[in-house]
């Protein structure tokens, strides 16, 4: 626990931070639902870069990775090799098209640009989408909620219960106040602040030993994992790699490529986001390889917690200022992801359930619509203070596969929908459902065993070579199923003409 | 420094980093070639 007051001192200026660009926001989110939810797709590629790499992040960069590259070395390569090479072409190959067709067509959120490719007047798409969002995104807020809490309670003191209440206010004031471009503004100074304390505290750590000498001395001394990053096997490689399949799917980070306001401009937004993604990673694993070289045994850091491996460090070689950058690097970690998804949940409720579906074909106030936001997003906050509160086992059950999932689901729909002329509307809704079941099948064995099913994560190692994260054959099966089902039924007659517009 | 450290701390990010460059490249040839036609197209009518 740290009461200095420098330390407190940078977290208060922090939080009145966050909150003053809410309150500059609010006149820029006021105009109406893309105003609300795409900050009228008008940001630039700075903004839209940062936000993108920050709002896929979370705190499982920040002491995730660092705690693996701690434990198990040059494991963490792997772990974040897949991702960012996924987001890389992503940002350069499936942004652009996105971007235009999102544009196009008026979509706001990304059941939106199902809906619409497939003219589905049944509201099949979108129902199944917005229920699988809004239950993985609520879980994940909550979850984050949590870490902000218990954060809170390590670092300065607080109680975890008004930690949580404490994470979630400010979030909510600044979202609800200034909408997307809120989200945007402070996803920009939590990427700064995430990137600073990564780069900046292996460096202070390194400089201290006396170079890196000591550092490798340390990895040597471990052996295995910690000199060999192929030590791991096949199986356990293209596993940690596979979590780049999440990437494609999950809203959270989609939408960010809807906002730009140039879209020539994307390449560079990619470019940006792709150096960004690099220093934040290579400094997170760093940080755990440096922390070898001060905590050879992982009993001296506070209960055995390799994830502590981050704040433990900064406590050993920096100062009360440091050490206040550092608490707010991991607060901006949580609440860069939180604030998005909470966003995203706010987005399916209004604009997917209540415009599209209950208000299909009245016109409806757009200021009308924003106030509608706004107390939808209190709303859903509200609620996912309280599953945390009162079914915190259910929420991180949720979480657990809330990325893969996510990722299954909608990165296949979402890909051959924007590439594959052939794909169809029944394609897609059947890849999204085995997409989600595989997932959780394959994460949850042994608990869902079923007789009339074979052992799923036995299974898919088989097939898979050893592979037995669940995102892998989730996706694999995702688009296998959403391939088969559009080559046997009919694709819309406008297929053509749509990819060919949106890759021009 | 083992060939395993100087792989996996050095040659992975610089590789990533310079996919990044050609997609940027390849992007850039792309929209460049993009223009050209619209520009003949308009100069055509």
């Amino acid at each position: 626990m740290n009461t200095n007051p420098i330390t407190i001192a940078v977290l208060v200026v922090y939080l009145i931070a966050l909150l003053a660009i809410g309150a500059y926001s609010t006149k820029k989110s006021k105009g109406g639902l893309t105003d609300f939810f795409l900050a009228g797709r008008n940001l630039n590629k700075i903004t839209v870069a940062l936000s993108a790499v920050s709002s896929g992040r979370s705190g499982w960069l920040v002491l995730g990775v660092s705690g693996i590259a701690y434990v198990a070395g040059l494991k963490a390569v792997w772990a974040i090799a897949g991702y960012i090479t996924v987001e890389v072409l992503m940002f350069f190959f499936v942004a652009p098209r996105f971007r235009k067709y999102s544009e196009k067509t008026g979509s706001i959120t990304i059941t939106d640009i199902l809906e619409n490719r497939y003219e589905d007047k049944s509201n099949l798409l979108r129902v199944t989408a917005s229920i699988i969002i809004i239950f993985f995104m609520v879980a994940y807020v909550g979850a984050q909620v949590v870490a902000g809490g218990t954060a809170f309670s390590t670092s300065i003191g607080l109680s975890p219960a008004g930690g949580m209440w404490l994470t979630a206010i400010i979030i909510l004031v600044y979202t609800m106040l200034g909408g997307f471009y809120a989200v945007s503004k402070t996803d920009v100074v939590q990427a700064c602040l995430m990137i600073f304390s990564l780069v900046l505290l292996p460096i202070i750590a390194i400089v201290k030993l006396g170079g890196l000498g000591p550092v490798f001395e340390a990895m040597k001394t471990q052996g295995g994992g910690f000199v060999d990053p192929f030590v791991f096997g096949f199986g356990a490689i293209v596993g940690l790699l596979g979590i780049g399949f999440g990437s494609p799917g999950n809203p959270h980070i989609l939408v960010r490529y809807m906002s730009l306001k140039d879209a020539s401009e994307m390449r560079k937004a990619a470019m940006i986001g792709t150096i960004w993604n690099v220093i934040m990673g290579w400094g997170a694993i760093w940080l755990g390889l440096v922390g070898r070289a001060y905590f050879p045994d992982i009993s001296m850091l506070p209960n055995g917690n390799r994830e502590a491996i981050f704040t433990s460090l900064g406590a050993k070689v920096g100062n009360p200022l440091l050490m206040g950058v550092l608490l707010v690097a991991v607060l901006a970690a949580i609440m860069s992801s939180a604030d998005s998804q909470l966003l995203v949940a706010s987005s399916t409720v209004v604009r997917d359930i209540y415009e599209r579906i209950f208000k299909k074909n009245t016109e409806i106030d757009q200021r009308k619509l924003v106030i509608y936001s706004r107390i939808s997003t209190a709303v859903i906050m509200i609620l996912a203070v309280l599953l945390a509160f009162s079914a915190k086992d259910f929420v991180f059950w949720l979480v657990l596969f809330a990325w893969g999932g996510l990722g299954a689901c909608f990165g296949p729909a979402l890909l051959l929908s924007l590439f594959w002329k052939k794909t169809t509307k029944q394609g897609v809704f059947w890849g999204m459902i085995v997409g989600v079941i595989t997932v959780i099948l394959v994460k949850k064995q042994p608990e869902f065993t079923f007789t009339f099913l074979p052992d799923m994560k036995a299974l898919f190692s088989k097939l898979l070579f050893g592979v037995t994260y669940e995102a892998v054959p989730g996706f694999l099966m995702a688009t296998l199923v959403t391939i088969i089902v559009s080559l046997l039924t009919k694709r819309p007659k406008n297929a053509d003409k749509i990819i060919e517009e949106i890759s021009s | 420094m083992t060939f395993g450290i100087f792989f996996g701390m050095f040659i992975v990010p610089i590789c990533i980093l310079a996919l990044g460059l050609i997609c940027f490249k390849i992007v850039e040839k792309k929209e460049k070639k993009t223009i050209e036609k619209v520009n003949e197209g308009g100069t055509n009518e």
